[in-house]
């Protein structure tokens, strides 16, 4: 799986490039979040445009750096952006998108840490 | 007298649901869609019911068999043939499933009713018969006026002042509709009809022979009368047929027991109503269980066997026999069958494929818990679930 990273104004733009997250290509994902981390970002935007199926491991991809944020550097936040709806409905149902905030473009999850800079 | 429901069509518009279920199996309020016909139809005097057969047959000819519990004399034709242990389909169109078992047996041999096995409805039968007979028809559908932007789903007729059809159009586009009268998949035939369809060959009623009566000016008529017509054709109507009846919009008699205003109940339940949140209107099958802690808004059906656990929240919602929802769970307007969690657009999660059975899974399973998944639980229960920490398992 190739994996894009972008540094867009204070924020780190993670993007897969597969159509599936799953238990094959979920530690790529993982490992591309955490080494972001690893690098002081505390803005992380995962761009799901590609992605029409994730699963539990790629969830926890989410959740490994969610936690990485919180101990790490000390505060920080992971937002998802350009989310197909079936991945939408697996959030919402498991109650996830209360914990990872959902946006409709790239641009607007990096917008949306403009009011909690870190 | 004689009637044939319509029962091959493979429901691609409602699947997932239709993997596992053909569509005039799928229960509505935990009755399969196919016996509210068989049910209307022996009411109004028709006791032969031929079913014609394709996608996944069996379950259909296993559940009524010969019609003897339902009050009426089943019979079945299959379109299809079995090569190397797979089924296969054999297209002969809805018309030309008919024209087969007229070939067969000569079956229909006086006025009969044809009704599509994927609706329900509450038509006065011997009504339509009559005037089916006072006008001379060859044949008769029975129409119902839908607003313009549905009609593409549909047959669209145009009709004379005295009720024949002039015109037929087939899944016309909402400009190109000569009128919003629609094509119910309610039908009323004299067997002559059949001698306009081509032995051996598909042919398909609304497309094939429809527009050919038409063209020829045959004593072909449509007919508006008062009556409820749910079409369960794609998810959103299903979803929006069990909201009608659970709120009364369609008069149908509820199965089991008014237990507490609104929600009814089968037998051999599990319900704390003292401790549970249920508002209704709902229907919960027999032998479920809903925990204390749970959260259930109606309108919503809970199958058979199933089991809605503490934390749950379950909103306008259906959920499948022997189904497991578990406290990590929140579903609104969703329908969950099996693996499946299909929402009303038709979009859905396959969350056995997903790796989250823990969240709703069959009932019945014993799964491992993969490591993934664990690190998944653990976080749900310290993120999302503060509140409820240690009532969820």
């Amino acid at each position: 799986m190739t994996i894009d990273v972008a540094r867009l104004d204070g924020v780190t733009v993670i993007t897969p490039r597969s159509e599936r997250i799953d238990f094959e290509s979920a530690p790529e994902l993982r490992g591309a979040l955490l080494d972001a981390i690893e690098k002081g970002t505390h803005n992380l935007v995962v761009d799901l445009g590609c992605v029409g199926f994730i699963d539990s491991s790629g969830l926890g991809a989410f959740v490994s750096a969610f936690k990485a944020l919180k101990t790490r550097n000390g505060g920080g936040d992971l937002r998802l952006a350009n989310l197909q709806p079936p991945v939408v409905e697996l959030l919402e149902i498991i109650r996830l998108n209360r914990v990872f905030l959902t946006y409709p473009s790239v641009d607007a999850a990096a917008d949306s840490f403009l009011a909690t800079r870190h | 007298m004689k009637a044939a429901i319509l029962a091959g069509g493979r429901g691609s518009r409602i699947r997932p649901i239709t993997e596992t279920v053909p569509k005039p199996m799928i229960p509505v309020i935990n009755k399969p869609v196919m016996e509210f016909l068989v049910d209307l139809l022996r009411q109004h005097g028709f006791d032969e019911i031929i079913v014609t057969t394709s996608y996944l047959a069996s379950e259909i000819e296993n559940y009524f068999h010969e019609g003897a519990r339902f009050g009426v004399r089943m019979g079945y034709s299959f379109e299809g043939y079995h090569a190397d242990g797979a089924i296969f389909a054999e297209g002969l169109g809805s018309a030309g499933g008919l024209r087969k078992i007229q070939d067969h047996s000569r079956f229909f041999d006086e006025t009969f009713v044809v009704l599509c096995g994927d609706a329900i409805i509450d038509l006065d039968l011997t009504r339509t018969l009559e005037v089916h007979r006072r006008n001379g028809a060859l044949a008769t559908i029975v129409l119902k006026d839908l607003p313009r932007e549905e009609v593409y789903r549909y047959g669209v007729v145009e009709t004379a002042p005295d009720g024949r059809i002039t015109r037929f159009q087939e899944k016309p586009s909402p400009e190109e509709a000569v009128s919003t009268h629609v094509n119910t998949g309610i039908y009323i035939f004299e067997p002559d009809v059949l001698d306009y369809v081509p032995p051996g060959a598909a042919f398909d009623i609304g497309r094939d022979l429809f527009p050919l009566l038409a063209e020829h000016g045959l004593p072909f008529y449509g007919l508006s009368v008062p009556f409820s017509w749910i079409d369960i054709g794609c998810t959103a109507d299903y979803w929006q047929a069990t909201a009608m009846i659970l709120r009364g919009e369609f008069k149908l008699d509820m199965p089991g027991r008014e237990l507490m205003p609104n929600i009814w109940g089968g037998i051999n339940l599990d319900v704390d109503f003292g401790h549970t949140d249920i508002q209704g209107p709902a229907f919960i099958g027999s032998g479920t269980r809903i925990e204390p802690g749970a959260t259930i808004r109606g309108p919503s059906v809970i199958g058979r066997n199933s089991r809605i656990e503490a934390g749950a929240r379950v909103d306008a919602c259906v959920i499948g026999d022997y189904t497991r929802v578990t406290g990590f769970a929140d579903i609104a307007a969703k329908i969950v069958n099996g693996r499946f969690c299909v929402d009303r657009r038709g979009t859905w999660v396959d969350l056995a494929g997903a790796g989250c059975t823990f969240v709703i899974d069959d009932v019945r399973e014993r799964r491992a818990v993969t490591k993934a998944q664990e690190i998944l639980i653990e976080f749900l229960r310290s993120e999302t679930l503060p509140e409820l920490a240690g009532a969820v398992r």
